[in-house]
Formats: C-alpha cells, structure tokens, sequence
C-alpha cells in the first residue's frame, strides 16, 4: 500500500506481538478562547474532535477531543496483535470537518 | 418585471470543472468512517464542571478512587499549553479512558475508546491546562468506573 501524502507522523515498534504506536498530528488545536493580538477579536475554536486507529481495517482505539488536548497532538498507545507488514491507518476529522488519514506498515 | 443579472457563464464552466474534478477524487477513502467512533459526546464538552462532564459520561455510576490508575504528570508545569500526560493502568479489559480537569474553560479533555485489541495499559497525550488544578482521570472497565487524580502547578496558563 502506498502511503498517503498526510501531516501525521506515526511510528510503530513491536515486541512480543505487542504494537507501540507512537503519532504526531499536525493541528492549531485553538480554544476558542484567545484574542488575536492585533485586532484584538476572538479566534474561533479549531480542533481535532475525533481520531481513529486502525490495524488491518479493524479499529483498535478512537479518541473524542475537545479543546483541552496541546497543539500538535500527541497520541501514544499500545495493541496486541500486530505483525510486521501489517497496515495501521491513523485518521482525523476537526470541527469543520477536515480530515487526515495516514497508512504505515507496521515495521 | 425584475432585471435579472447577465449569467457568468466562464464562472458556471469553473463551477463545473470544479465539481467533476471533486467527483474524481477518492472521495470515500477520505471520508470519516461512521463506524470507526463512538458518538462525540457534545453534551460532555458542553459540561462546565468536571463533575458534570462525568454525569454526563457515566450518569450517576459510582466512581470508586483506585491505586490501580496511575497518573504521571510535571509536578509544575511552566507552560500551561503543553503538558506531557501519560495514564498506566493493569485494569483488564479497558472499554475507555475519560481524562478531566478541575478548572479548564471545557473541562473534559479527552475519552479514549479500546477495541477488543488495544491494551489500555500506557497511554500517553499532551494536554492544555488553564490553570493550578487537578487532572482527574477515570477507567471504564465493563464492570466498574475507577479513578485517580493529580494535582498539577501551572506557572502561565495554556487556555487563553
């Protein structure tokens, strides 16, 4: 599988059949909260709400996020299961409906 | 009788080319799979309390305190904006973890949801917190709702 042009990175290691899934999304996670320091107006929220991981088409953790999670975030998790050559797929969508989907075999 | 405008018709060619163009993408490997997330709990963010975003997740469920949840956050955090977390837990198996803080504007931060194959036992975010507070975190195991909170110091607040 070709791997899609995305701004997540994902590292995976695996020991003993366990899969350390180690990803990095690229998102201004804005609060909704902070002023525009010239203007001085209100910056809208802007943040992932939901993720999903997948191994081999099966979902194996999803996160809802709110506002509360840093910029750029950070995702780190382990699974049971995986075998090098496997297809891990990490996908996003914010609150305005954008969307990243990332494919990596699992190495 | 109204004048209606001359129509644009290298503006409606554009429009055309435009939507052929989208119709040609993969659209559905793009899409979000419906059936790859739980609901967003949009009631649960509305909360503005921590307590209120846990009745909301887990309606009046006992939540016992637990030494099997294991919390690892800065004792003082400088910046408020970037706080490493990381949740240890041997509970077995883990349907999903719920983190919440005592101060923040939105006060739910995250839930995690496991599949049948995830170990819930290290995970590890960043997070944002306003100010001074406690981080509470609750384990949902198919049985019983167990928590563990930690107080954290923030020296510049990471909400505004």
């Amino acid at each position: 599988m070709t791997d899609t042009p995305s701004t997540t990175r994902v590292r995976t290691s695996i020991a003993d059949g366990i899969c350390t899934v180690r990803a990095m999304m690229r998102h201004v996670m804005e609060t909704g909260n902070r002023r525009d320091k010239l203007t001085g107006a209100l910056i809208p929220a802007h943040h992932i709400t939901e993720v999903a991981c997948e191994h081999n088409g099966r979902v194996v953790m999803s996160c809802a996020w709110g506002t509360g999670i840093a910029r750029n975030p950070l995702l780190s998790f382990r699974f049971r299961g995986a075998r090098p050559g496997d297809v891990l797929t990490l996908r996003w969508v914010d609150n305005r409906g954008a969307t990243d989907v990332t494919h990596v075999t699992i190495e | 009788m109204t004048m209606r405008p001359p129509v644009n018709r290298s503006r409606r060619r554009l429009l055309a080319a435009w939507a052929s163009g989208m119709a040609a993408l993969p659209v559905a490997g793009w899409l979000f799979p419906r059936a790859a997330r739980a609901a967003w709990p949009k009631a649960a963010f509305a909360a503005t309390t921590a307590e209120g975003a846990l009745r909301e997740l887990f309606g009046g469920a006992a939540i016992e305190p637990s030494d099997r949840v294991r919390i690892t956050l800065p004792d003082v955090a400088e910046d408020g904006a970037v706080v490493p977390l990381t949740i240890e837990t041997d509970l077995e198996p883990v349907r999903s973890i719920v983190v919440v803080s005592e101060k923040n504007p939105v006060p739910l931060i995250a839930r995690f949801d496991f599949g049948e194959d995830a170990l819930a036992d290290t995970l590890a975010t960043r997070i944002k917190l306003a100010e001074s507070e406690n981080i509470i975190v609750v384990v949902q195991t198919p049985e019983r709702l167990c928590t563990a909170r930690r107080y954290v110091e923030v020296l510049i607040g990471g909400c505004s």
